[in-house]
């Protein structure tokens, strides 16, 4: 088509097509077309065109639509809260912080779950994927481990020897503990550039893992317990929080129980005493903790005593955990997988190092993600343990909670009422019970700490980024409980 | 519903949200799904993939509405992200629409309708329409399914594909151009599905004329 017309240009060819023409200037340019007749033709055909494709019928919209959008959507407003919400605090959390979140008085009170033993062997593949090959009931494992043990007795002769084991997921750079900034600012080595490594998000620190790097382990771990130590405002809790008398620390106050079983201990709990030796025995830890040889020889002392049989040692949290006393955790002896742990004196400042040297001795490559069965079956009550969970299993996670809950003890449980709705009951009894979906949407500093987690994750997906979870066991250990199903 | 009622409808929605209505989400969705698929059903065909690329734009929708501003009309940014969705996934698809004019796309609603004679014939040429309107350029498609079947002004175009309103004029002219070009080829074969003529009566109102 040609506007040959000097008068009639395109713009006004489609405004007579849209019927915008006023009535007068309308037919000026059908009489002005009128010696172009292929044209005004033309444009009579598009304009029927026009009128066809506003007569099309609406699309009808397929069935089952709207379901197929709320599930997809039920997956991150699990994690993540209404979008709006989410939205909302993705944009204030611009500036990377510290996962502060997880404090002692928030999440870990929100988030402490008690959780029936039966939970764990249903976990252990969705939460470790390939499971390591256990002794069905789990004692083969630490009575292996009498002093005399070949293992054993190697680490104890040369603990700076042992190796660490290489978890499958290892630490590679740290953010400064100064300063809020994004990526870390002192980076160990990195992976292999073709092999991105996954994101290990824990409690107060954010770590970016890459396997195989066992010098970027210690490096890291190093800055791990550095950063533990030299955490002032935390030292100050845990002093504020321990009672100077012992005695009056015997009963087990909360608020003890709450600051030395602070999140950030929770990092490095899992760790081997072969792991915590060579971490505490490298030079740049001591330079590091700037605390002169009586300390450090008060952290190289506590590992050593770590026993052979060791398997999880005193309960973290426990009323003996206080300063200047040798731990005795209620109730038992080594028969039940505890040891007493001699503290020095001022321990209590060591409280998160104390934590540490009370890891069970693992083997094998879960060392940060570790096997959560095997440590139930010689946990105590009241003991703390963590939970390395991927992200996109989140929602497992709390699914098969809820659907669990119902074998959950004593307090901070998840219970199922009388008409067998899920409740959780939060610990400290001061609030009354909920439904779990509130408690999921209330679980801000998850929430919170996800949306940072994924700041960070430069763009890796949520199978690549893990979380770390303190979970309190409420129930006693007992086998016959591991074998329910 | 005149425009201004539906204006004030949604800008009611939009209220009702950032006030912690936790329904408002509900109702949005409720209200705009079926103009958010029916802009991706006449963009990508009427099938599996216009409900799922229908689903990424309302969770894109619901994930961004903390940014929507109001410096358009909620419905104008809701078909813009649905747009988008749109565009994307046939870039990332590469698709080319070459649906054949000889075989009608599928039109569900038009097979529900009596088969009188004179539907039967405007079936015809609806889906002679629609199989045109795939075939064109996805460029070409956006305007005419904005314009056409959503019925938005050339501002609003304008707001959704983020270009100026000169252009959306030029873009709309050359999209009618080439839809009729291929209109043109399949009633030259089959003069049956030429469409009713239609002129004005002076008065700038159309009439049919057989």
């Amino acid at each position: 088509m040609t506007d040959r017309s000097s008068r009639i240009d395109r713009m006004e060819m489609l405004a007579w097509i849209e019927g915008e023409l006023p009535a007068a200037r309308a037919l000026e340019l059908e009489r002005a077309l009128s010696s172009q007749p292929e044209v005004l033709e033309e444009l009579r055909r598009m304009r029927a065109d026009r009128v066809r494709l506003q007569s099309l019928p609406e699309p009808v919209v397929p069935e089952g639509l709207l379901a197929e959008l709320e599930t997809r959507l039920a997956r991150p407003m699990l994690i993540a809260g209404p979008p709006g919400a989410w939205r909302r605090a993705h944009r204030r959390g611009r500036q990377v912080r510290r996962l502060v979140a997880w404090s002692a008085g928030g999440v870990a009170a929100a988030i402490l779950l008690a959780f029936g033993i039966g939970l764990w062997p249903q976990w252990r593949s969705l939460l470790l994927g390939g499971a390591r090959d256990r002794q069905a009931d789990g004692r083969a494992t630490t009575e292996s481990r009498r002093p005399g043990d070949a293992d054993a007795s190697a680490a104890d002769a040369d603990p700076a020897a042992g190796d660490i084991t290489q978890p499958a997921l290892l630490v590679h750079g740290l953010p400064s503990p100064s300063a809020d900034r994004g990526d870390a600012g002192d980076r160990a080595v990195d992976g292999p550039a073709d092999v991105r490594p996954p994101l290990i998000v824990a409690a107060d620190l954010v770590l970016e893992c890459s396997a195989g790097d066992v010098d970027g382990v210690e490096r890291v771990l190093l800055r791990a317990l550095t950063l533990l130590d030299a955490d002032t405002a935390w030292r100050a809790r845990v002093d504020a929080a321990v009672p100077a008398d012992p005695a009056a620390a015997r009963g087990g106050s909360d608020s003890a129980t709450a600051a030395i079983d602070h999140p950030p201990a929770a990092l490095v709990r899992n760790l081997s005493r072969a792991e915590v030796m060579r971490v505490i025995s490298h030079p740049d830890f001591r330079r590091a903790t700037d605390a002169g040889a009586d300390r450090w020889a008060d952290h190289r002392r506590a590992a050593g005593a770590l026993g052979a049989s060791d398997a999880g040692g005193a309960v973290p949290g426990s009323p003996a955990r206080s300063a200047g006393q040798a731990l005795a955790p209620p109730g038992g002896g080594p028969e039940r997988g505890r040891m007493p742990i001699p503290l020095p004196a001022g321990a209590s400042v060591h409280g998160e190092l104390a934590d540490l040297l009370w890891a069970r001795p693992l083997h094998g490559p879960e060392t940060l993600h570790p096997d959560i069965e095997t440590q139930m079956r010689s946990a105590d009550h009241g003991a703390m343990h963590t939970l390395t969970i991927r992200v996109d299993e989140l929602p497992e996670f709390l699914a098969i909670a809820a659907e669990r809950s119902g074998e959950s003890t004593v307090t901070g449980s998840l219970e199922r009422d009388g008409s067998g709705v899920l409740r959780l009951r939060p610990l400290g009894a001061d609030r009354g019970p909920a439904d779990l979906s509130v408690w999921i949407s209330e679980i801000a500093e998850v929430r919170e700490a996800l949306i940072r987690v994924r700041e960070r994750a430069q763009g890796r997906s949520d199978r690549e980024i893990f979380i770390q979870i303190p979970v309190r066991v409420a129930a006693p250990a007992a086998t016959d409980r591991l074998r329910r199903p | 519903m005149p425009p201004e009622e539906s204006a004030a409808e949604e800008a009611m929605i939009v209220r009702r949200y950032r006030q912690g209505d936790a329904s408002a989400l509900a109702d949005l969705i409720r209200r705009f799904h079926p103009r958010v698929y029916a802009v991706c059903a006449r963009m990508l065909g009427d099938g599996p993939e216009a409900a799922d690329v229908t689903q990424d734009a309302l969770i894109r929708v619901i994930e961004g509405i903390d940014s929507f501003d109001g410096r358009s009309a909620l419905s104008t940014w809701i078909i813009r992200v649905t747009m988008n969705c749109c565009i994307s996934h046939l870039r990332r698809e590469k698709l080319r629409r070459h649906a054949p004019l000889d075989v009608p796309l599928p039109s569900e609603a038009l097979r529900r309708e009596p088969a009188a004679a004179e539907r039967v014939e405007l079936a015809e040429q609806a889906d002679l329409a629609m199989s045109a309107l795939a075939a064109l350029e996805s460029d070409a498609r956006a305007m005419l399914v904005l314009r056409d079947l959503q019925g938005l002004e050339y501002e609003q175009i304008s707001q959704v594909l983020g270009i100026p309103i000169g252009t959306v004029k030029s873009r709309l002219f050359r999209a009618r151009s080439a839809l009729r070009a291929l209109l043109r080829r399949e009633e030259d074969e089959r003069p049956s599905t030429r469409a009713p003529e239609l002129r004005t009566d002076g008065a700038g109102d159309l009439k049919r004329h057989d």
